[in-house]
């Protein structure tokens, strides 16, 4: 059996909903990552799919600051 | 082409940095912000406090590797010199919080969230017990300059006074070339697919830490203040 792929293992996982599809850059990008940084996310159980979807939905003109910017 | 360290790390974080995004924009947005600020600057603080300690922690933990390792060796004058240019900004903000009514003393009588000593904590961990790259990816994390047309638009809808947003100003216009020179580092060291993965790795828990720490501020305003309903206001 082949061997799964990181956009595989992260859908299994539920970390990107089945239903939501990545974009092919952003599937290009999940399918480098390492086996430990594809743990991580699994750890942090960041939702990619619903994350990037709600990006383009709350974005505003200017965007709003996401960081401390120490 | 292939892509550059920095690119390549970039990418990474721009991949999870929408739930950080969004965490953020609950508080920023809130319809309640001018109540809200005074907690997100001490917030902030409780966590800037720690960068000068951390940038000297990592020149010393790269200093002590120099010697045989070429990515140390690469990241520690960036570090020293980084260290200076931070210098004070955690004061700055105390200042800030000053022109709002908030007292120095109280501010650092203010029990910091788990998720804040968590987000700082960690990168002791990966500086002394793995290797101090790691560090870099927390600063290309944190140090996302806000814009001054954003800050503008937060002065209006809060009526608060401009010099409670001084600091924040001082980083959206010098940040930029900070994240240009970081960006210049990382592409310059000799980066292997470890370096890379540990860069990852402390990127992702990073954000997520983060995250909390915003919607742990956000917790605590709602629980002392039971009428302020969590309400996003989409721009």
């Amino acid at each position: 059996m082949a061997a799964k792929t990181n956009v595989e293992q992260l859908q299994k996982a539920g970390i990107i909903p089945a239903k939501h599809n990545l974009t092919l850059g952003d599937q290009a990008k999940v399918n480098t990552l390492t086996e430990h940084e594809v743990a991580a996310l699994i750890s942090a159980r960041q939702k990619l799919g619903d994350a990037l979807i709600k990006k383009t939905a709350k974005g505003g003109k200017f965007p709003h600051p996401d960081s401390f910017s120490y | 082409m292939s892509p550059t360290n920095s690119q390549i790390l970039r990418g990474k974080i721009e991949l999870v940095r929408p739930r950080l995004r969004q965490a953020a924009g609950e508080v920023w947005h809130h319809p309640r912000l001018a109540e809200l600020f005074p907690d997100l600057l001490a917030t902030i603080h409780s966590v800037i406090r720690a960068t000068v300690p951390t940038l000297k922690t990592a020149e010393q933990c790269a200093r002590a590797r120099a010697a045989e390792d070429p990515v140390c060796a690469g990241m520690v004058e960036y570090l020293a010199a980084h260290a200076l240019e931070e210098k004070d900004h955690d004061e700055w903000t105390l200042g800030d919080l000053e022109k709002l009514g908030v007292k120095r003393e109280d501010a650092w009588q203010r029990i910091p969230s788990g998720a804040a000593a968590a987000l700082v904590g960690v990168q002791y961990y990966w500086m002394h017990h793995v290797h101090p790259v790691a560090y870099l990816s927390y600063q290309a994390v944190m140090e996302n300059p806000p814009s001054p047309e954003f800050l503008e638009q937060a002065i209006e809808r809060t009526g608060l006074p401009r010099e409670a947003f001084a600091t924040q100003f001082f980083h959206a216009t010098v940040d930029p070339h900070h994240v240009a020179e970081f960006d210049q580092l990382v592409d310059s060291l000799p980066l292997n697919a470890w370096h890379h993965s540990i860069l990852g790795v402390n990127a992702f828990q990073s954000v997520d830490l983060l995250a909390r720490v915003y919607e742990d501020l956000l917790k605590r305003f709602e629980m002392s203040h039971p009428d302020a309903a969590s309400a996003y206001l989409v721009p």
